[in-house]
């Protein structure tokens, strides 16, 4: 949102590109053994009459490998967060820029998410669940990522208290 | 509440419909182990019989009983669970009357709450004889909304608007999806052409009449059937729905209950000068199963602003403005790509397309197909960024905004700020280029949650809707105890 000045928002660990580069070398290598497989069970489709498939799974490989070295450098750049004392504020695309706001007013529940990768590195995702759907601020080291759950629930916790009292 | 102050259980005669269920699991059970004879009977009566004795138990241990401040469902056999709904947590009551259910004199009371995981099952589920349904959901409607509607005389109330059997068949016809529809017309089209083609043995002549059947006549059927004699009608605070010719659905539920309403107005509607009415109450989807809750089937789109101001009328707002002229090159541009991308794989398919093939048509004839599916694939796409263009409008009022979308079938939906869980502003490059952007509004709706996307604009206006669901947070304009959730 307008009023919230470029520099109140926070930027990812640098870590994070290495836990993304791991990732998607993963996700690579997932790729890679899914395509030989393919081609194991289907032979016909790499003789040279025959490769239609052939050329659309490498055309698609190519563009794969290409965007999965890209990605953590530009998704790592220009993803950047704020949280203020009512809001959730989340900046990140690469190829399609998005702007996520999220009233903490709406927030019902908040998780802390460590994947096998991400643990490795000492960073957290940050689930955020509303009524309407999950956002999630991504790639924060382990002591912020729990400083900040434990705020949004100190926050809610404050605005459901409140609301006791009126009622 | 004077009808339950004691524990009830269901009807017993909803044990004959159990044991009917119980005896065709018996029967499948036997037929499944026919191999070993005589056998097989026993056992498949063994396996009924212990269900209907389940069934028997089950309903003797499922009670229901009512406080001056909630509803109490318990259950206590095997599992003990005890359902305690709160009469200000109900979103609707609902009033369902099966086939079987009109056989054996009974109906079917729904409770509903405000609940996104539960969205599409009644909290509590409870049949009756249908007096006694009647009577309770007149003395719960009562105690939620503080006004007395008799149910039994149900003809004493007037619909807004007068709705007529031509209406609910306009509306099974062309109330669903052009798409949908005209997937429909092309299978039972193509199935009759290929019978035509082979020289219509009966075999193939009885696919095609059961693709007729099951595509096109049953839908249209069941949904004329559902809201056959469809009325709305609102005292005071609450808004009251019955429709149905075998089916009998009675709901109710508060105004202030509605986070949104969506004007729909299909292909063939639009011709026709008709649109209907849908709306997210969330605990409602139960009483429509699969689609979103309809508030007027379709009709003139004066009635529709007649049903809107006198049911909804925080929800009447028609004030928007086009895409500006920087978002005509987007949706040009969408079109390209799409076009070039179709004709990249039309290219690559004739070079490369599998040996197989061959045996199927000639190469001359995929030359053609390409050609001819190409220049489809971009009129098709040049004409819906056209549209596109010229269709999407975005108003922003003091408590309502209001997005309208859709090439083929369009629908204007009206929100609340105060009803918005989160918003999510995005763009592709071309569009950011431009300092445009979509936005993607995520509310609690009747199905669990739904997200309903704006056209392009520029994003400091976008930025607005996310502003003021923020500034009405802030200078108490929300207030929580309106939006029960």
């Amino acid at each position: 949102m307008s009023e919230i000045e470029e520099s109140q928002y926070k930027r990812l660990n640098p870590k994070s590109r290495v836990s993304m580069y791991i990732g998607k070398a993963i996700g690579l290598v997932i790729w890679a053994a899914i395509v030989v497989a393919a081609f194991t069970f289907f032979p016909q489709y790499l003789e040279d009459n025959n490769r239609f498939g052939f050329y659309a799974v490498l055309a698609l490989s190519v563009i794969i490998v290409i965007y999965s070295l890209i990605e953590p450098i530009v998704y790592y750049a220009r993803y950047r967060y704020v949280i203020t004392d009512d809001c959730i504020d989340i900046r990140k695309g690469v190829i399609i820029l998005r702007h996520i706001v999220v009233p903490i007013e709406r927030v019902h529940q908040v998780e802390v998410v460590r994947g096998p990768i991400n643990n490795m590195f000492c960073l957290a995702d940050l689930h955020v669940t509303t009524a309407g759907g999950t956002a999630a601020i991504e790639y924060l080291d382990n002591d912020v990522a729990d400083s900040i759950a434990d705020d949004l629930k100190r926050i809610i916790n404050t605005i459901v208290r409140d609301r006791n009292a009126d009622a | 509440m004077q009808m339950l102050e004691e524990p009830v259980r269901n009807s017993p005669r909803i044990l004959v419909s159990q044991f009917l269920v119980a005896a065709f699991v018996a029967v499948v059970v036997a037929l499944t182990m026919a191999d070993n004879g005589t056998a097989a009977i026993g056992i498949g009566a063994a396996v009924g019989v212990l269900l209907a004795i389940y069934m028997v138990i089950a309903w003797s241990r499922t009670t229901l009983r009512a406080t001056d401040t909630e509803l109490i469902r318990e259950y206590n056999f095997l599992f003990n669970t005890r359902r305690v709904v709160p009469y200000n947590k109900i979103a609707s009551v609902n009033v369902i009357r099966t086939i079987f259910d009109r056989l054996l004199g009974t109906a079917t009371v729904q409770v509903n709450i405000n609940s996104a995981v539960n969205s599409n099952e009644p909290e509590i589920s409870f049949t009756f004889m249908k007096d006694v349904a009647d009577q309770v959901r007149n003395e719960m409607s009562f105690r939620m909304y503080g006004n007395a509607h008799d149910a039994q005389r149900e003809e004493i109330y007037e619909s807004i608007i007068p709705f007529t059997p031509k209406d609910s068949i306009l509306h099974g016809l062309f109330g669903t999806s052009t798409w949908a529809l005209l997937g429909s017309i092309l299978s039972v089209a193509f199935a009759f052409g290929m019978d035509y083609v082979t020289g219509g043995r009966l075999t193939d002549v009885m696919m095609s009449l059961l693709i007729l059947a099951v595509m096109f006549l049953i839908p249209l059927f069941s949904m004329v059937i559902k809201y056959y004699n469809f009325k709305v009608y609102r005292i005071k605070d609450t808004v009251y729905l019955s429709h149905g010719a075998l089916r009998l659905y009675r709901t109710s539920f508060k105004i202030n209950r509605i986070n949104a309403v969506r004007v729909k107005r299909t292909l063939i509607a639009r011709l026709l000068g008709k649109a209907s009415l849908e709306m997210e109450v969330v605990g409602l989807a139960s009483a429509d199963e699969d689609s979103r809750p309809v508030l007027c089937i379709m009709t003139d789109t004066d009635n529709i602003r007649k049903v809107i101001r006198e049911v909804a009328p925080m929800f009447e707002f028609e004030e928007g403005a086009l895409q500006p002229v920087e978002s005509r090159m987007v949706w040009m541009m969408k079109a390209v790509y799409v076009t070039a991308g179709f004709a990249i794989l039309a290219l690559a398919f004739l070079n490369w397309y599998p040996v197989e093939f061959n045996e199927l048509f000639a190469h001359e004839t995929y030359v053609r197909m390409a050609v001819i599916g190409t220049a489809v694939v971009a009129i098709l796409s040049f004409l819906g960024a056209y549209r596109g263009y010229k269709v999407d409008l975005l108003g922003m009022g003091e408590d309502v905004f209001m997005f309208r979308y859709g090439i083929v079938d369009r629908c204007t939906s009206v929100m609340q700020y105060d009803r918005v869980q989160f918003s999510e502003l995005y763009a592709w490059p071309m569009a950011a280029r431009r300092g445009l952007a979509r936005c993607q509004v995520r509310m609690l709706s009747s199905r669990g949650s739904s997200v309903t996307t704006s056209g392009y604009y520029p994003v400091e206006e976008l930025e607005r809707i996310q502003s003021e669901v923020m500034e009405r947070i802030r200078d108490g304009r929300y207030d929580y105890r309106k939006i029960t959730l």
